[in-house]
């Protein structure tokens, strides 16, 4: 922390008040809590959609992607269909946004188990494909009318996902992300299917040997993992952006990785660290705002917070031997992201 | 692991010490920065106490832009604007670069809660969350660019003819072509670049029918290394006259006609300067004057919840000067440039006329 | 298209093929030896981006552009160096630290672009890489200008290829490399230092990143933008996996997403009336369906990803 203060103060700036404003925007009062969850959402399902595939011994790069088609289904299902009541309308919405997703995760999924093909390669892949779609469909068949503009109609109001804490924009989608955490535990440590997954994600052939079948745990597991970026790219539309713009994410998907591992892939530590690369990412923009830290200088403040995290838990005794006993098991693992940052002009 | 145990003290000291050089070389290359800042704040001091009359209150002017202050094109001309506010205006100024979507609500809202007077969201897409977020804060003005909505008492745009820009130059390079083939860049499909390639067919109609212009996209505006191929494709289809409406990765597209040594026409800024052998002149759109020209509405009470037009007649559209081409390019073209301004300005030139019907 | 179109579409076709392959073959190769020593970078999209800035600076500054490469590469060494100390020594999950990275290098370009060049419209003039011809062999019909006529990085990365292969596979050091990759702790036993291994294909790989960076900042443009790189390490790190971690597939793999970009950089010239979206998914979608089709599984190294501690 030091050493960020340390850059702050000879850029000619106040290091405290630029920390107070990351901490103020982050935590400091009910909004800013409220600003830092909303954040938290979208990167808590991404984590999942990684953890998901990860657990089965699968990389998941493409939370990305899944997360824009979960958008592009729930936006269809929030836009097209009119004259439901909200308690039918919104479960369907966010439906449409899982099955999106999960399709998705699924072509992956497929071509891994078909043909063999990495899923890393095609998650990354897909995840531009995706981009490039939904670039296409907001500024053709789905631009609103009177088409001056590429992006959706607006959902209904039904479709939407009501504020639950007046004064903030947290949105039922925080509700819903804390269900996935506990889906996700219960899934995998409490039924059938979810322990076949693991075991085929610890040790393939002794998956088969023991009489299951690897392929289908795959396809679930993709399944469930795409399902998870959709929803992401769900809550994000029908909880705050309401319309399906080109470049609406900032890169959550990506994050979804780093959150995943630094949570070690399990419910609570996905839900921490999503809470501090949401503190990260709305404090920052408090620090923009109020004491015009260059964004440089925020990516640069944020890369070292990550590191400073990554170093603690390794360093000490307990975190490593945890982290080390989890990824031992497992035949791991590629990784990467990050399609272009695109959209930057209005 | 007795070794490891043992160690773990020293190899987080050492953690700690990577991480203060690397804040250390970060640390040395802002030394510079400081000073850099206190020669700017130094050449600015004149301008401010020549003003004669301050308002009684200094004004508060923020921006939000969608990239990065320094793409030599659409952002660039907002972060231009809001300088112009501060040292023509004496405002006090505050700026959010590469806002992402999601954040757009959120940092509205955080400068208006912060007390600010006016904040410009610079593109269509701040629309929807400043109309959301002005009814919260019915004392701050909100102004969006490159749309044209409104909502009283409190949300403005400023309108600026990308048609009227793309005809400028797609007729200077209608005008400048010997193959009668003639391309240009996009960055993304978004509404200031579809109209800007609108009007770059329409101005190559204009001039000639027989001039074929080739369009391509990026598909963002950062990849320089994509723009230059685009243009490096189109050159080898025939192109000899390339133009751009990319940002940052438009400099690409010049960079492809140094390479092949075409001409190449700029957008948005004076592009000339980037590589004086190529660039013949610019299809200008600086928003900055009408950045100034809005804030100062306001100080004088004149604001009103409408969208304002900018284009070839207010000055905000147009050709930059010619600088080292002055005397390389035909009178007869430049002539025929002045006149068609001429022209859209007393509206003898109906540029609608020439856009295809979709 | 007559008989000497064709020709021409095809010579400047694969003379495009080969300007996109270069950057993510020079970070693929560099990938490799990193892989195969069992440790993932997904850092190299950063580190490519602080090799683009640091060549133009260094080219800027001492107005070479051998000093430009020097800069780029012996930053990215200390990046690599960085990488490596928290992976390697502090055993760091490899992924988050690689992210770290990458946020690092963007932070970290964006700042000192700023405040070197300044905001203004202005580029600088900086000595660039040069087109060089190679005598005789560039004058063959066709292929002549296609292989012969290109900047020395384009040379470099095709022409490290072999010696990537040779390295890998049929020297001592390769074998340990791929040992430290396999089955770190046998590779222990005999008395391999695993982890000095990895620091040296980690900030080797580094280098190449830099290398590769340095490419599209001196050599396909003249200048340095934020976010230059634009994607192309992580690109390159599917083409390690793609190319089953050898040198010889990564430069297939490469090749064969410069071919998809120049196919859509064409078509787009065209003008074929689809819409562009679906143009730029070429490179993506070509990429896929070789995959599905032709190649399958690729199986990294055993102990990838999993820090190594000496008990």
């Amino acid at each position: 922390m030091a050493v960020g203060a340390a850059i702050i103060r000879f850029m000619g700036l106040d290091p405290v008040s630029a920390y107070r404003a990351l901490v103020l925007g982050s935590v400091g009062n009910l909004n800013a809590v409220g600003e830092t969850l909303v954040k938290a959402v979208p990167l808590m399902f991404t984590g999942l959609s990684f953890a998901f595939a990860f657990r089965c011994g699968l990389i998941n790069i493409g939370a990305e992607g899944q997360l824009y088609m979960g958008g592009l289904l729930s936006v269809c299902a929030g836009v097209f269909i009119k004259g439901l009541p909200a308690l039918i309308h919104l479960p369907l919405a966010l439906a449409a946004g899982f099955a999106g997703g999960g399709l998705w995760g699924l072509i992956s999924g497929w071509l891994k188990t078909r043909f063999g093909a990495s899923e890393i390669i095609t998650t990354v892949m897909l995840n531009y494909v995706a981009i490039y779609f939904v670039s296409y469909l907001v500024t053709g068949p789905l631009k609103a009318p009177p088409g001056n503009f590429p992006h959706t109609e607006p959902v209904a109001v039904t479709a939407e996902l009501p504020r639950i804490l007046a004064g903030t924009r947290l949105h039922l989608g925080f509700i819903f992300a804390l269900l996935a955490i506990c889906f996700y535990y219960v899934f995998l440590w409490h039924t059938r299917e979810g322990f076949e997954l693991r075991v085929v994600g610890q040790n393939t052939e002794a998956a088969k040997y023991a009489g299951m079948k690897p392929s289908s745990s795959i396809m679930t597991a993709m399944f469930l993992a795409g399902g998870m970026g959709g929803l992401a790219g769900a809550g994000e539309i029908l909880g705050v952006q309401h319309r399906l713009m080109q470049a609406f994410s900032p890169g959550y998907g990506f994050d979804g990785i780093a959150v995943a591992l630094l949570g070690l892939n399990t419910p609570l530590g996905i839900f921490l660290a999503a809470v501090l690369f949401g503190i990260l990412r709305s404090g920052g923009n408090m620090m923009q705002m109020m004491v015009e830290v260059p964004i440089a200088l925020i990516y640069i403040i944020q890369a070292l917070v990550i590191l400073f995290v990554v170093a603690q838990i390794m360093a000490k005794p307990s975190g490593r031997r945890r982290l080390r006993s989890f990824l031992r098991d497992f035949r791991l693992f590629e990784a990467s992201g990050g399609a272009g940052r695109i959209g930057s002009r209005g | 692991m007795p070794r490891i145990g043992g160690s773990i003290f020293k190899k987080r000291a050492l953690a700690l010490g990577l991480i203060m050089l690397l804040a250390l070389v970060t640390v040395l290359g802002c030394g510079g920065g400081k000073t850099e800042k206190a020669e700017t704040a130094k050449e600015e001091a004149p301008a401010q106490t020549e003003e004669t009359e301050k308002p009684a209150k200094t004004l508060k002017v923020a921006l939000l832009t969608p990239g990065p202050i320094n793409d030599r094109g659409w952002n660039a001309t907002a972060y231009q604007g809001l300088q112009m506010i501060k040292e023509e205006l004496g405002a006090e100024i505050a700026y959010s670069e590469k806002v992402a979507p999601s954040d757009f609500e959120e940092v509205f809202r955080g400068y208006a809660s912060q007390g600010f007077d006016v904040i410009f969201g610079h593109g269509f897409q701040f629309g929807d969350p400043a109309m959301k977020v002005a009814k919260e804060f019915p004392n701050t003005k909100f102004i969006i660019t490159s749309t044209d909505i409104s909502q009283p008492p409190n949300v403005a745009s400023l309108g600026n003819s990308n048609l009227e820009q793309g005809f400028v130059g797609g007729a200077l390079c209608a005008l400048l072509t010997k193959s009668k083939i003639v391309g240009s860049v996009g960055g993304m499909e978004i509404p200031s670049i579809i109209a800007y390639m609108d009007g770059f067919k329409a101005g190559c109609k204009y001039i000639d029918p027989n001039v074929k212009p080739l369009i391509s996209y990026i598909g963002n505006f950062d990849d320089a290394a994509k723009g230059k191929e685009l243009a490096l494709a189109m050159i080898q289809e025939g192109a000899d006259v390339i133009n751009h409406d990319a940002d940052h990765a438009g400099l690409g597209v010049i960079e492809a006609a140094k390479e092949k040594g075409v001409m190449a026409v700029g957008a948005i800024s004076d592009q000339n300067e980037v590589a004086p052998e190529v660039v013949v002149n610019s299809a200008l759109s600086d928003l900055s004057r009408a950045y100034v020209l809005i804030v100062k509405d306001i100080l004088a009470g004149k604001f009103e919840a409408k969208c304002v037009n900018y284009g070839i007649k207010e000055g905000t559209v147009g050709l930059a000067p010619w600088h080292n081409w002055e005397d390389k390019v035909d009178q007869s073209i430049k002539d025929r440039m002045n006149q068609l301004i001429e022209d859209v300005k007393n509206g003898k030139l109906n540029i609608a006329d020439y856009v295809e019907k979709k | 298209m007559g008989n000497e179109g064709l020709l021409n579409f095809i010579v400047s076709f694969l003379a495009t093929d080969l300007r996109c392959a270069t950057p993510i073959l020079i970070a693929a190769l560099g990938l490799v030896f990193i892989e195969r020593s069992g440790v993932v970078n997904i850092g190299v999209e950063g580190t490519m981006l602080i090799g683009s800035l640091l060549g133009v600076v260094g080219s800027y500054m001492f107005g070479s552009v051998w000093w430009g490469v020097l800069t780029a590469v012996a930053a990215t060494a200390l990046i690599g160096a960085l990488f490596a100390y928290f992976t390697v020594t502090l055993g760091a999950d490899q992924v988050v630290t690689g992210t770290a990275i990458n946020i690092l290098g963007m932070g970290v370009t964006t700042t000192l672009n700023r405040l070197i060049f300044g905001l203004d419209k202005s580029i600088p003039p900086i000595d660039t890489f040069k087109v060089i011809s190679i005598p005789v062999l560039s004058k063959i019909p066709v292929l002549g200008s296609v292989l012969f006529q290109q900047m020395l990085p384009v040379y470099v990365a095709f022409l490290l290829v072999p010696v990537a292969h040779v390295v890998l596979f049929r020297t001592p050091f390769g074998l340990t490399v791929r040992s430290v990759g396999e089955h770190p702790k046998a590779a222990d036993t005999v008395g391999i230092n695993v982890w000095k291994i990895r620091y040296a294909t980690v900030i080797g790989g580094s280098c190449l990143a830099g290398l590769a960076g340095c490419y599209l900042s001196l050599g396909v443009l003249s200048f340095f933008i934020e976010n230059m790189v634009a994607g192309r390490g992580f690109i390159a790190l599917a083409a390690v996996i793609f190319g089953k971690y050898t040198p010889l597939g990564a430069l297939l793999a490469a090749l064969l997403f410069g071919a998809g970009e120049a196919l859509q950089y064409r078509f787009q010239a065209l003008g074929s009336g689809i819409p562009y979206q679906f143009m730029l998914m070429i490179p993506y979608v070509l990429t896929v369906a070789v995959l599905a089709g032709f190649v399958g599984k690729s199986t990294p190294p055993a102990s990838s990803g999993v820090p190594y501690t000496k008990e």
